[in-house]
Protein backbone atom coordinates (compact mmCIF):
# COMPACT_ATOMS: atom_id res chain seq x y z
CA UNK A 1 0.00 0.00 0.00
CA UNK A 2 1.46 3.24 -0.98
CA UNK A 3 1.81 5.35 1.59
CA UNK A 4 2.79 8.60 -1.75
CA UNK A 5 0.68 10.94 -2.45
CA UNK A 6 -1.05 9.86 -5.05
CA UNK A 7 -2.12 12.44 -7.55
CA UNK A 8 -4.90 11.26 -10.03
CA UNK A 9 -5.32 14.66 -11.64
CA UNK A 10 -7.13 15.73 -14.65
CA UNK A 11 -6.82 19.81 -15.07
CA UNK A 12 -8.78 21.11 -17.63
CA UNK A 13 -6.94 24.19 -17.85
CA UNK A 14 -7.62 27.41 -18.32
CA UNK A 15 -9.32 27.17 -21.83
CA UNK A 16 -12.94 28.20 -21.01
CA UNK A 17 -14.59 29.60 -24.45
CA UNK A 18 -18.25 30.04 -25.41
CA UNK A 19 -19.91 27.26 -26.59
CA UNK A 20 -18.35 23.68 -27.47
CA UNK A 21 -20.50 22.69 -30.98
CA UNK A 22 -22.20 19.98 -29.25
CA UNK A 23 -23.09 20.78 -26.19
CA UNK A 24 -25.36 22.71 -23.67
CA UNK A 25 -23.78 25.54 -22.40
CA UNK A 26 -24.15 26.40 -18.75
CA UNK A 27 -22.45 30.17 -17.79
CA UNK A 28 -19.73 29.90 -14.93
CA UNK A 29 -19.85 34.21 -15.23
CA UNK A 30 -23.48 34.10 -13.88
CA UNK A 31 -23.52 31.85 -11.51
CA UNK A 32 -19.93 31.63 -9.72
CA UNK A 33 -17.12 34.11 -8.83
CA UNK A 34 -14.34 32.94 -10.88
CA UNK A 35 -11.66 35.04 -9.01
CA UNK A 36 -11.36 33.52 -5.58
CA UNK A 37 -12.21 30.04 -4.71
CA UNK A 38 -13.08 29.06 -1.47
CA UNK A 39 -12.25 26.15 1.14
CA UNK A 40 -14.43 23.79 2.47
CA UNK A 41 -13.88 20.64 4.85
CA UNK A 42 -16.90 19.03 5.65
CA UNK A 43 -19.00 15.54 5.53
CA UNK A 44 -20.26 13.94 1.95
CA UNK A 45 -24.06 13.90 2.79
CA UNK A 46 -25.44 13.42 -0.47
CA UNK A 47 -24.15 12.81 -4.13
CA UNK A 48 -26.48 14.07 -7.05
CA UNK A 49 -25.04 11.72 -10.32
CA UNK A 50 -26.99 13.68 -12.51
CA UNK A 51 -26.18 15.62 -16.04
CA UNK A 52 -25.97 18.30 -16.70
CA UNK A 53 -23.50 18.92 -13.64
CA UNK A 54 -23.36 16.54 -10.69
CA UNK A 55 -23.69 18.02 -7.11
CA UNK A 56 -21.84 16.56 -4.09
CA UNK A 57 -23.57 17.80 -0.67
CA UNK A 58 -20.52 18.14 2.13
CA UNK A 59 -21.62 19.14 5.64
CA UNK A 60 -20.34 21.90 7.16
CA UNK A 61 -19.68 22.54 10.67
CA UNK A 62 -18.61 25.95 11.85
CA UNK A 63 -16.83 27.59 14.94
CA UNK A 64 -19.85 27.29 17.04
CA UNK A 65 -20.41 23.43 15.68
CA UNK A 66 -23.55 24.91 13.25
CA UNK A 67 -23.89 23.00 10.12
CA UNK A 68 -24.25 24.15 6.49
CA UNK A 69 -24.94 22.17 4.27
CA UNK A 70 -23.23 22.95 0.70
CA UNK A 71 -23.30 22.40 -2.82
CA UNK A 72 -20.29 21.42 -4.87
CA UNK A 73 -21.02 21.25 -8.64
CA UNK A 74 -18.89 19.44 -10.85
CA UNK A 75 -18.96 18.79 -14.56
CA UNK A 76 -21.48 16.27 -16.35
CA UNK A 77 -21.18 12.69 -15.56
CA UNK A 78 -19.11 11.95 -18.25
CA UNK A 79 -16.33 14.35 -17.65
CA UNK A 80 -16.10 13.58 -14.09
CA UNK A 81 -15.25 10.01 -14.85
CA UNK A 82 -12.92 11.39 -17.49
CA UNK A 83 -11.25 13.02 -14.73
CA UNK A 84 -11.13 10.30 -12.58
CA UNK A 85 -13.88 11.17 -10.49
CA UNK A 86 -15.92 8.09 -10.75
CA UNK A 87 -19.32 7.85 -9.22
CA UNK A 88 -18.21 4.81 -7.26
CA UNK A 89 -15.42 6.88 -5.84
CA UNK A 90 -17.58 9.48 -4.89
CA UNK A 91 -20.31 7.23 -3.37
CA UNK A 92 -17.14 5.15 -1.35
CA UNK A 93 -16.88 8.77 0.35
CA UNK A 94 -20.23 8.59 1.78
CA UNK A 95 -20.08 9.98 5.64
CA UNK A 96 -16.59 10.61 5.24
CA UNK A 97 -14.41 14.21 5.74
CA UNK A 98 -13.92 16.07 2.52
CA UNK A 99 -11.50 18.75 1.65
CA UNK A 100 -12.49 21.08 -1.39
CA UNK A 101 -11.58 24.58 -3.27
CA UNK A 102 -14.11 25.87 -5.40
CA UNK A 103 -15.55 28.92 -6.57
CA UNK A 104 -18.42 30.47 -4.79
CA UNK A 105 -21.57 31.45 -6.03
CA UNK A 106 -22.45 34.53 -6.56
CA UNK A 107 -25.65 34.98 -5.27
CA UNK A 108 -24.73 33.89 -1.48
CA UNK A 109 -26.21 30.79 -1.49
CA UNK A 110 -23.89 27.92 -0.18
CA UNK A 111 -22.94 26.79 -3.35
CA UNK A 112 -19.42 26.24 -5.14
CA UNK A 113 -18.27 25.06 -8.45
CA UNK A 114 -15.52 22.26 -8.23
CA UNK A 115 -11.56 23.84 -8.33
CA UNK A 116 -10.26 20.63 -6.14
CA UNK A 117 -11.26 17.69 -4.64
CA UNK A 118 -9.16 15.76 -1.71
CA UNK A 119 -10.60 12.41 -1.38
CA UNK A 120 -9.78 10.64 2.38
CA UNK A 121 -6.86 8.26 0.91
CA UNK A 122 -5.02 11.62 0.09
CA UNK A 123 -5.05 11.75 -4.07
CA UNK A 124 -6.95 14.72 -5.69
CA UNK A 125 -8.33 15.50 -8.36
CA UNK A 126 -7.87 19.11 -10.02
CA UNK A 127 -10.97 19.26 -11.96
CA UNK A 128 -11.49 23.43 -13.22
CA UNK A 129 -9.45 26.08 -13.04
CA UNK A 130 -10.74 29.73 -14.38
CA UNK A 131 -8.64 32.04 -16.23
CA UNK A 132 -9.47 34.62 -13.64
CA UNK A 133 -8.29 32.92 -10.67
CA UNK A 134 -4.60 34.27 -10.20
CA UNK A 135 -5.15 33.21 -6.69
CA UNK A 136 -3.02 29.95 -6.53
CA UNK A 137 -5.26 28.92 -3.63
CA UNK A 138 -6.05 25.39 -3.68
CA UNK A 139 -3.49 24.72 -6.45
CA UNK A 140 -2.05 21.44 -6.55
CA UNK A 141 1.65 21.58 -6.92
CA UNK A 142 3.87 21.39 -10.36
CA UNK A 143 5.36 18.16 -10.46
CA UNK A 144 9.30 18.76 -10.94
CA UNK A 145 9.86 16.74 -14.00
CA UNK A 146 8.94 13.42 -15.64
CA UNK A 147 11.22 10.08 -15.42
CA UNK B 1 -17.34 31.05 -18.59
CA UNK B 2 -18.75 27.88 -17.13
CA UNK B 3 -16.65 24.91 -16.55
CA UNK B 4 -19.22 22.48 -18.29
CA UNK B 5 -19.52 23.33 -22.61
CA UNK B 6 -16.39 25.76 -21.64
CA UNK B 7 -14.48 22.36 -20.80
CA UNK B 8 -16.10 20.35 -23.47
CA UNK B 9 -14.53 22.74 -25.78
CA UNK B 10 -11.47 22.42 -24.07
CA UNK B 11 -11.59 18.53 -24.36
CA UNK B 12 -12.42 18.70 -27.84
CA UNK B 13 -9.66 20.99 -28.59
CA UNK B 14 -7.37 18.33 -27.00
CA UNK B 15 -8.87 15.45 -28.68
CA UNK B 16 -9.18 17.31 -32.02
CA UNK B 17 -5.62 17.96 -31.88
CA UNK B 18 -4.75 14.13 -30.61
CA UNK B 19 -7.37 13.10 -33.26
CA UNK B 20 -6.04 15.55 -35.45
CA UNK B 21 -2.77 13.23 -35.36
CA UNK B 22 -4.33 10.40 -35.47
CA UNK B 23 -6.28 11.07 -38.95
CA UNK B 24 -2.57 12.16 -40.37
CA UNK B 25 -0.87 8.95 -39.31
CA UNK B 26 -4.31 6.62 -41.01
CA UNK B 27 -4.78 7.37 -44.53
CA UNK B 28 -8.39 6.35 -45.26
CA UNK B 29 -7.89 5.09 -49.06
CA UNK B 30 -5.68 2.16 -47.67
CA UNK B 31 -8.22 0.70 -45.17
CA UNK B 32 -10.95 -0.91 -46.91
CA UNK B 33 -14.48 0.02 -45.87
CA UNK B 34 -16.41 -2.98 -44.70
CA UNK B 35 -19.54 -3.30 -46.53
CA UNK B 36 -23.36 -4.60 -45.72
CA UNK B 37 -25.61 -6.26 -47.88
CA UNK B 38 -24.31 -4.28 -50.53
CA UNK B 39 -23.86 -0.74 -48.56
CA UNK B 40 -20.83 0.06 -46.44
CA UNK B 41 -21.18 -1.12 -43.50
CA UNK B 42 -22.28 2.13 -41.29
CA UNK B 43 -22.62 0.09 -37.73
CA UNK B 44 -19.87 1.20 -34.90
CA UNK B 45 -19.54 3.61 -32.13
CA UNK B 46 -18.59 7.45 -34.24
CA UNK B 47 -17.24 9.07 -31.38
CA UNK B 48 -17.55 12.79 -31.89
CA UNK B 49 -15.74 13.28 -28.32
CA UNK B 50 -17.29 16.12 -27.37
CA UNK B 51 -17.48 16.57 -24.57
CA UNK B 52 -15.31 13.74 -23.60
CA UNK B 53 -11.47 13.23 -23.44
CA UNK B 54 -9.89 10.16 -24.98
CA UNK B 55 -7.30 9.45 -22.45
CA UNK B 56 -3.83 8.93 -23.98
CA UNK B 57 -3.35 5.36 -21.96
CA UNK B 58 0.41 4.95 -22.88
CA UNK B 59 0.88 7.74 -20.69
CA UNK B 60 -1.45 6.36 -18.03
CA UNK B 61 -0.15 4.86 -14.51
CA UNK B 62 3.74 6.78 -15.24
CA UNK B 63 4.87 8.20 -12.33
CA UNK B 64 6.56 11.41 -12.17
CA UNK B 65 9.47 12.53 -9.87
CA UNK B 66 7.16 13.68 -7.26
CA UNK B 67 5.46 10.79 -7.05
CA UNK B 68 2.65 11.41 -8.43
CA UNK B 69 0.80 9.40 -11.15
CA UNK B 70 -0.19 10.70 -14.54
CA UNK B 71 -4.01 9.99 -14.44
CA UNK B 72 -4.99 11.04 -18.70
CA UNK B 73 -3.26 12.87 -21.24
CA UNK B 74 -4.86 16.07 -19.92
CA UNK B 75 -2.78 15.81 -17.36
CA UNK B 76 0.58 15.90 -19.19
CA UNK B 77 -1.35 18.87 -21.22
CA UNK B 78 -1.66 20.77 -18.50
CA UNK B 79 1.60 20.95 -17.04
CA UNK B 80 3.91 20.18 -20.48
CA UNK B 81 2.34 22.39 -23.06
CA UNK B 82 0.17 25.42 -23.62
CA UNK B 83 -3.00 25.20 -23.06
CA UNK B 84 -5.33 25.12 -25.61
CA UNK B 85 -6.49 28.49 -24.30
CA UNK B 86 -4.62 30.02 -26.72
CA UNK B 87 -6.50 29.08 -29.49
CA UNK B 88 -9.32 31.90 -31.05
CA UNK B 89 -12.35 30.54 -30.69
CA UNK B 90 -13.89 29.84 -34.01
CA UNK B 91 -16.65 32.06 -35.71
CA UNK B 92 -19.53 30.83 -35.44
CA UNK B 93 -21.42 30.51 -38.67
CA UNK B 94 -24.97 32.34 -38.47
CA UNK B 95 -27.86 30.32 -40.69
CA UNK B 96 -29.15 33.08 -43.12
CA UNK B 97 -32.27 33.96 -41.67
CA UNK B 98 -34.90 36.23 -43.39
CA UNK B 99 -33.70 40.27 -42.70
CA UNK B 100 -36.86 40.54 -40.46
CA UNK B 101 -36.21 38.09 -38.07
CA UNK B 102 -32.79 39.05 -37.11
CA UNK B 103 -34.02 40.89 -34.51
CA UNK B 104 -36.13 37.94 -33.13
CA UNK B 105 -33.03 35.74 -33.29
CA UNK B 106 -30.67 38.49 -31.59
CA UNK B 107 -33.36 38.80 -28.66
CA UNK B 108 -33.01 35.06 -28.14
CA UNK B 109 -29.47 34.93 -28.38
CA UNK B 110 -29.31 37.73 -25.44
CA UNK B 111 -31.95 36.06 -23.40
CA UNK B 112 -30.74 32.58 -24.39
CA UNK B 113 -30.51 31.48 -20.93
CA UNK B 114 -33.70 31.72 -20.17
CA UNK B 115 -35.15 31.24 -23.59
CA UNK B 116 -33.07 28.15 -24.57
CA UNK B 117 -35.29 24.92 -24.86
CA UNK B 118 -32.23 23.02 -24.49
CA UNK B 119 -29.83 24.38 -22.17
CA UNK B 120 -31.28 24.44 -18.62
CA UNK B 121 -34.32 23.01 -19.21
CA UNK B 122 -33.24 19.24 -20.02
CA UNK B 123 -35.37 19.88 -23.53
CA UNK B 124 -34.03 17.43 -26.15
CA UNK B 125 -31.79 18.83 -28.61
CA UNK B 126 -33.31 18.68 -31.85
CA UNK B 127 -31.83 17.66 -35.24
CA UNK B 128 -29.00 19.14 -36.42
CA UNK B 129 -27.99 20.68 -32.78
CA UNK B 130 -27.74 16.59 -31.53
CA UNK B 131 -24.83 16.24 -33.50
CA UNK B 132 -23.69 12.78 -35.24
CA UNK B 133 -25.11 9.92 -34.00
CA UNK B 134 -22.91 8.49 -31.15
CA UNK B 135 -23.82 4.99 -32.52
CA UNK B 136 -25.00 3.79 -35.77
CA UNK B 137 -26.81 0.35 -35.60
CA UNK B 138 -27.40 -0.80 -39.13
CA UNK B 139 -30.22 -3.38 -39.79
CA UNK B 140 -32.04 -5.35 -43.19
CA UNK B 141 -34.62 -2.53 -43.15
CA UNK B 142 -33.36 0.63 -41.40
CA UNK B 143 -30.23 2.23 -39.11
CA UNK B 144 -30.74 3.17 -35.63
CA UNK B 145 -29.09 6.54 -35.14
CA UNK B 146 -28.26 6.52 -31.25
CA UNK B 147 -26.99 8.80 -28.74
CA UNK B 148 -26.58 9.54 -24.85
CA UNK B 149 -26.65 13.06 -24.55
CA UNK B 150 -26.07 15.35 -22.16
CA UNK B 151 -29.72 15.68 -21.73
CA UNK B 152 -30.99 12.58 -21.99
CA UNK B 153 -30.62 8.91 -24.36
CA UNK B 154 -32.25 9.37 -27.96
CA UNK B 155 -32.68 7.14 -30.87
CA UNK B 156 -33.79 7.58 -33.99
CA UNK B 157 -35.23 5.15 -36.68
CA UNK B 158 -34.41 5.58 -40.33
CA UNK B 159 -36.04 3.36 -42.41
CA UNK B 160 -34.17 2.34 -45.66
CA UNK B 161 -36.04 -0.04 -47.28
CA UNK B 162 -38.69 2.63 -49.14
CA UNK B 163 -40.72 2.87 -46.44
CA UNK B 164 -42.22 6.67 -46.72
CA UNK B 165 -42.12 8.86 -43.90
CA UNK B 166 -44.87 8.49 -40.92
CA UNK B 167 -47.62 11.09 -41.55
CA UNK B 168 -49.87 9.77 -38.74
CA UNK B 169 -47.19 10.73 -36.04
CA UNK B 170 -47.16 13.96 -33.89
CA UNK B 171 -44.39 16.75 -34.66
CA UNK B 172 -41.60 15.49 -32.72
CA UNK B 173 -38.27 16.96 -31.19
CA UNK B 174 -36.13 14.82 -33.28
CA UNK B 175 -38.52 14.36 -36.50
CA UNK B 176 -39.15 11.68 -39.00
CA UNK B 177 -36.61 10.16 -40.79
CA UNK B 178 -36.50 7.96 -44.06
CA UNK B 179 -33.29 7.25 -45.37
CA UNK B 180 -31.46 5.66 -48.86
CA UNK B 181 -28.85 5.05 -50.31
CA UNK B 182 -27.02 6.97 -53.05
CA UNK B 183 -24.05 5.38 -54.05
CA UNK B 184 -22.12 4.56 -50.88
CA UNK B 185 -23.70 7.87 -48.81
CA UNK B 186 -26.50 7.09 -46.42
CA UNK B 187 -28.87 10.39 -47.26
CA UNK B 188 -31.53 10.87 -44.34
CA UNK B 189 -34.38 12.94 -45.08
CA UNK B 190 -36.16 14.47 -41.95
CA UNK B 191 -38.92 16.61 -41.65
CA UNK B 192 -42.08 16.89 -39.12
CA UNK B 193 -40.07 18.42 -36.51
CA UNK B 194 -41.95 20.37 -33.76
CA UNK B 195 -40.31 24.18 -32.90
CA UNK B 196 -39.44 23.63 -29.45
CA UNK B 197 -35.81 23.21 -30.48
CA UNK B 198 -33.21 25.33 -31.83
CA UNK B 199 -30.29 25.04 -35.00
CA UNK B 200 -28.30 26.17 -32.55
CA UNK B 201 -27.45 28.11 -29.48
CA UNK B 202 -27.83 31.41 -30.17
CA UNK B 203 -31.19 32.19 -30.50
CA UNK B 204 -31.09 30.03 -33.79
CA UNK B 205 -34.99 29.00 -33.91
CA UNK B 206 -36.75 27.74 -36.53
CA UNK B 207 -40.70 26.73 -37.44
CA UNK B 208 -42.26 23.59 -37.80
CA UNK B 209 -41.36 24.14 -41.81
CA UNK B 210 -37.84 22.55 -40.65
CA UNK B 211 -36.76 20.09 -42.94
CA UNK B 212 -32.87 18.79 -42.76
CA UNK B 213 -31.25 16.72 -44.92
CA UNK B 214 -28.17 14.58 -43.31
CA UNK B 215 -25.46 12.56 -45.59
CA UNK B 216 -23.19 9.64 -43.87
CA UNK B 217 -20.37 8.59 -45.87
CA UNK B 218 -17.70 5.67 -45.02
CA UNK B 219 -14.34 5.28 -46.02
CA UNK B 220 -11.84 3.04 -44.05
CA UNK B 221 -13.33 3.71 -40.54
CA UNK B 222 -13.70 7.58 -40.87
CA UNK B 223 -17.30 8.47 -41.22
CA UNK B 224 -18.15 12.04 -42.86
CA UNK B 225 -21.23 13.54 -41.48
CA UNK B 226 -23.16 16.17 -43.29
CA UNK B 227 -25.90 17.96 -42.63
CA UNK B 228 -28.16 21.06 -44.58
CA UNK B 229 -30.80 22.58 -43.00
CA UNK B 230 -33.89 23.89 -45.05
CA UNK B 231 -36.89 26.03 -43.62
CA UNK B 232 -38.75 28.27 -45.71
CA UNK B 233 -40.53 30.65 -43.37
CA UNK B 234 -37.19 31.44 -41.33
CA UNK B 235 -34.06 31.25 -43.87
CA UNK B 236 -34.00 32.51 -47.25
CA UNK B 237 -31.71 29.38 -48.35
CA UNK B 238 -30.74 26.13 -47.43
CA UNK B 239 -28.07 26.08 -44.27
CA UNK B 240 -25.40 23.65 -44.64
CA UNK B 241 -23.36 22.56 -41.48
CA UNK B 242 -19.51 22.46 -41.20
CA UNK B 243 -18.69 18.93 -42.29
CA UNK B 244 -17.70 16.35 -39.19
CA UNK B 245 -15.08 13.75 -39.76
CA UNK B 246 -15.65 11.21 -37.14
CA UNK B 247 -13.86 7.83 -36.57
CA UNK B 248 -15.01 4.96 -35.61
CA UNK B 249 -14.37 4.11 -31.51
CA UNK B 250 -14.17 0.84 -29.58
CA UNK B 251 -15.55 3.43 -26.95
CA UNK B 252 -19.08 1.87 -25.01
CA UNK B 253 -22.07 3.51 -25.56
CA UNK B 254 -23.25 4.25 -21.79
CA UNK B 255 -26.40 5.46 -20.62
CA UNK B 256 -27.16 8.93 -20.00
CA UNK B 257 -28.17 9.45 -16.13
CA UNK B 258 -30.82 11.53 -15.57
CA UNK B 259 -30.66 15.54 -16.69
CA UNK B 260 -32.37 17.68 -14.01
CA UNK B 261 -30.82 21.12 -13.75
CA UNK B 262 -30.59 22.46 -10.49
CA UNK B 263 -28.47 26.13 -11.57
CA UNK B 264 -31.72 28.07 -13.04
CA UNK B 265 -32.53 29.41 -10.00
CA UNK B 266 -28.95 30.66 -9.54
CA UNK B 267 -28.33 32.63 -12.31
CA UNK B 268 -27.87 36.01 -10.95
CA UNK B 269 -27.70 37.43 -14.55
CA UNK B 270 -27.86 36.53 -18.24
CA UNK B 271 -24.38 36.01 -19.01
CA UNK B 272 -23.74 33.30 -21.57
CA UNK B 273 -20.15 33.42 -22.14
Amino acid sequence: MTTKLRQASMTIGALFVCAAPLVAHHSFAAEFDGYKPIELRGTMSKVEWINPHIHLFLDVKDAQGKVTTWEVEGGPTRHMRDAGVTKASVDATFGQNMHVWGYPARNGSPRVFLKTMFFPDGHYIAYSNQPTDNSGLGEIPRPAQRR
Amino acid sequence: MRGFDSKSLALAAVSVMLLGAAAVAQQPGTTPTPRLNGHPNLNGVWYPYAGHLAPDSSKKGETLQDGSIIASYAYERRYNQQPAAQAPRPARALPPYKPELLAKVKDLSDRQTEADPYTYSCKPPGVPRIGPPHQIVQGDREVAFIYSDVNGNYWRIIPTDGRPHNTESDASYLGDSVGKWEGDTLVVDVNNFNDDTWLGRDGFFHSTALHVTERLTRRGDTLTYEVTVEDPKVLTAPWTLQSRSLELSDERLEEAPPCRDLDRPHLTNGDHH
